[in-house]
């Protein structure tokens, strides 16, 4: 019990160290070395957990080859194109100019049911609005409309809205975020007074306070507990 | 570039260590050969006392390694290679010799299959 006990913390922090080195693309889309290396590692990492016969060397020098070869090859992929392309593959046109490549779907094993449905991921219900639909080297399907289908911007209606800047989090959960509220140029006082405002005594009794740079603040109180 | 550099010097470092493991595997295994071949020659000659005092120093020196043994090899294999250095030893002790030689074989070759284990070549990788 206790072997088993040790061995998974040990296999867990080794892996959340190595899928933190790999960096955070391993985390979301998958490309397909990334891919296989999160297959193996998983598997690697299981069968020392189970079987306690087998020494846990056996289970972690994988993980260490794997992240190496991981880390050697995207570094490799990053400086050359040639290398990215036979590694990750290359982006295709599903649609091109409004016409589906049948010839690209055959070759990528890619249905007219999956087609319409990572449209309609993409919020997009009729396929003849589509000018360009491109099939990422993640497996995701990134789409174009016509320009006459695509919603109006400020731009097109010449207007210039005020610039807000990015909102930030000054309290999570009671907890108050010094450095974004530094940040904005703002400090406890200022917090304070904002609390007062808003009827909240303390940081403790708000959910989620953020504000933009342009003073903008959205709040939340903490619901009452029952 | 730095954390390819390190990965990079990371897989060296682990290619070296694992021939180095091989080499170490080896030299180890063959020193407690020798003693089971001396063993068994002083069987050979009726020296009993010697060759019980000759596997007992490879059984000592594989109880000994337990810490590298364990960290490196299967552990049904360390006890499959336990249970025949003891097998021995019970022959050797009984001064069976004739059931003696094929337990010699076995450490023998259980000892073997630990370095063959390890070594790489095309049959142990595929």
């Amino acid at each position: 019990m206790a072997i088993v006990f040790f061995r998974t913390l040990i296999v867990y922090f080794a892996l959340v160290a190595s899928m933190r080195l790999m960096g955070k693309r391993q985390l979301g889309e998958l490309e397909l070395p990334e891919l296989v290396v999160a297959v193996l590692i998983a598997d690697l990492a299981s069968h020392p957990l189970q079987d306690i016969g087998i020494p846990l060397l056996n289970g972690l020098l994988p993980i260490i080859v794997l992240f190496c070869c991981e880390v050697l090859l995207s570094g490799a992929a990053m400086k050359s194109v040639k290398l990215r392309s036979l590694l990750f593959g290359r982006p295709c046109f599903l649609i091109e100019n409004g016409v589906i490549n049948q010839a690209e779907m055959k070759k990528n094993r890619f249905t007219l049911d999956e087609l319409t449905e990572e449209l309609r991921n993409n919020s997009i219900m009729d396929i003849a609005l589509v000018e360009y639909a491109i099939l990422e080297t993640s497996g995701q399907v990134n789409a174009m409309l016509y320009p006459e289908s695509k919603p109006v911007s400020a731009k097109d209606m010449n207007i210039s809205p005020p610039k807000n800047g990015y909102p930030s989090i000054i309290i999570n959960n009671g907890i108050v975020m010094s450095h974004n509220l530094k940040l904005l140029g703002r400090d406890e006082n200022w917090l304070k007074k904002e609390l007062k405002k808003k009827g909240a005594g303390s940081p403790e009794e708000v959910y989620l306070l953020m504000l933009d740079k342009a003073g903008n603040i959205y709040y939340a109180a903490k619901e009452q507990k029952k | 570039m730095k954390k390819e550099l390190i990965a990079g010097t990371l897989l060296i470092l682990l290619l070296a260590a694992s021939y180095y493991n091989v080499y170490w595997l080896d030299r180890f295994v063959g020193e407690l050969e020798d003693e089971v071949i001396l063993s068994r020659a002083c069987m050979e000659a009726g020296q009993f006392t010697d060759a019980e005092a000759s596997l007992r120093r490879a059984i000592d020196r594989w109880i000994a390694a337990d810490g590298y043994t364990h960290i490196f090899i299967r552990h049904s294999e360390i006890d499959s290679a336990t249970d025949a250095f003891y097998d021995l030893l019970s022959d050797v002790k009984a001064r069976d010799t004739e059931s003696a030689v094929g337990s010699t074989e076995k450490v023998m070759a259980h000892l073997q299959g630990l370095v063959g284990m390890e070594r790489p070549t095309l049959g142990s990788i595929f």
